[in-house]
């Protein structure tokens, strides 16, 4: 008997700090980091020709990154329409906390104007950040991506780049990336829970 | 008994085609050719820029012989390409095929991600919505025509 209440004090106990069962890190779609990746220190610019300050400006926020351009017409489309898709179905508490960034890999084609109307089609919200093929890459290279190659000549070339979008969450590292073939249901079931829970939290609940 | 096969032959495509045009949805069309070639799941996103575009269908080769995807005609763009995305150490990058393998007995899957037909330098502005036209080339059967409904980005990643 008394450890028959025993039980039902602890269920209650739970039950009345946890109203909704917590999410754990195992149960993110995305993929795991080994080693959680510190988010970059960089500037760039953005398509109104500001400076952006990456770390800062996104500070507090779960922050998507990707490398493509706007001549993809496979990978980076698809990417960009699934997470702005899944986005308005999100509530506004859980959507206003992402901030979606791309990083151009072809600066030469991707004037201010073209990105930003490329991103419109999308969501109007979402960051575009070019910089010189240089600094593009160093950044690549400190998120272990390798650096954009562009084949072919003329105008018809097109850039070869990762297909991964990291996510950064509110302690300012990447736990997880999502690749190519990520589908809207995973973002929609991720999102939530990387702005909802500190990744600290995450880990403890491990 | 030559007239009961024709007979039979255009029975079945007469019926295959009025299954067709029952589908509620464009991409669920089949089109079939005499040499055995089933296209089907066929559909294009609206570009974003207004230069490229992909294009996307299933080829089922039923048929005994290996056939081969040569080209794509279109008047909405001044050139086609089959293209690759293939992933390597990373690095995700698009391969222009020469032509594409249609062995017989199987199906090939053209769908984000992996190959798609790439038609750059459009003719004209395209939405979604629309619907656009285009003809495969095979090295053996005849060419097929193709009714390509135009979708959203967001709806061809769900496909």
């Amino acid at each position: 008997m008394i450890r028959r209440l025993s039980l039902i004090t602890i269920v209650a106990g739970v039950l009345a700090c946890n109203a909704t069962p917590p999410p754990k890190p195992g149960d993110l779609r995305g993929m795991l980091y080994v080693d959680p990746l510190a988010k970059p220190e960089f500037e760039l610019v953005s398509t109104a020709g500001d400076t952006f300050s990456f770390k800062e400006e996104t500070e507090g926020f779960v922050t998507l990154l990707f490398f493509g351009y706007t001549s993809c017409p496979d990978i980076c489309p698809i990417h960009m329409a699934s997470i702005a898709s899944v986005l308005r179905t999100l509530t506004p508490q859980v959507a206003h906390r992402v901030k979606v960034v791309m990083v151009t890999t072809d600066p030469e084609r991707d004037t201010p104007e073209r990105f930003r109307k490329w991103l419109d089609a999308f969501d109007r919200s979402f960051i575009g950040l070019t910089g010189s093929h240089e600094d593009v890459n160093a950044i690549q290279r400190q998120l272990l991506l390798p650096r954009a190659v562009t084949v072919g000549d003329g105008d018809d070339y097109t850039v070869g780049h990762s297909a991964s979008v990291i996510a950064f969450t509110t302690d300012n590292r990447a736990h997880v990336s999502y690749g190519f073939g990520t589908r809207q249901a995973d973002w929609a079931h991720d999102l939530p829970m990387l702005v909802n829970s500190s990744w600290e939290s995450l880990e403890e609940e491990r | 008994m030559k007239p009961f096969s024709v007979s039979a032959i255009a029975l079945s495509t007469f019926a295959f085609f009025a299954t067709c045009t029952r589908s509620d949805s464009a991409t669920e069309t089949a089109l079939v050719s005499d040499h055995n070639l089933i296209v089907s799941h066929v559909f294009a996103p609206a570009p974003v820029s207004s230069d490229v575009m992909s294009l996307y269908f299933t080829i089922e080769n039923t048929g005994q012989k290996d056939d081969t995807l040569l080209t794509v005609r279109t008047a909405i763009a001044e050139h086609t390409s089959v293209h690759e995305s293939v992933t390597e150490d990373g690095m995700t990058h698009m391969q222009a095929l020469v032509s594409l393998p249609l062995p017989a007995g199987q199906t090939v899957e053209l769908a984000p991600g992996g190959v798609h037909v790439m038609l750059s330098d459009l003719t004209q502005s395209i939405s979604e919505g629309d619907t656009v036209y285009a003809d495969l080339v095979f090295a053996s059967a005849p060419s097929i025509a193709l009714r390509i409904p135009v979708v959203s980005y967001a709806d061809a990643a769900t496909r």
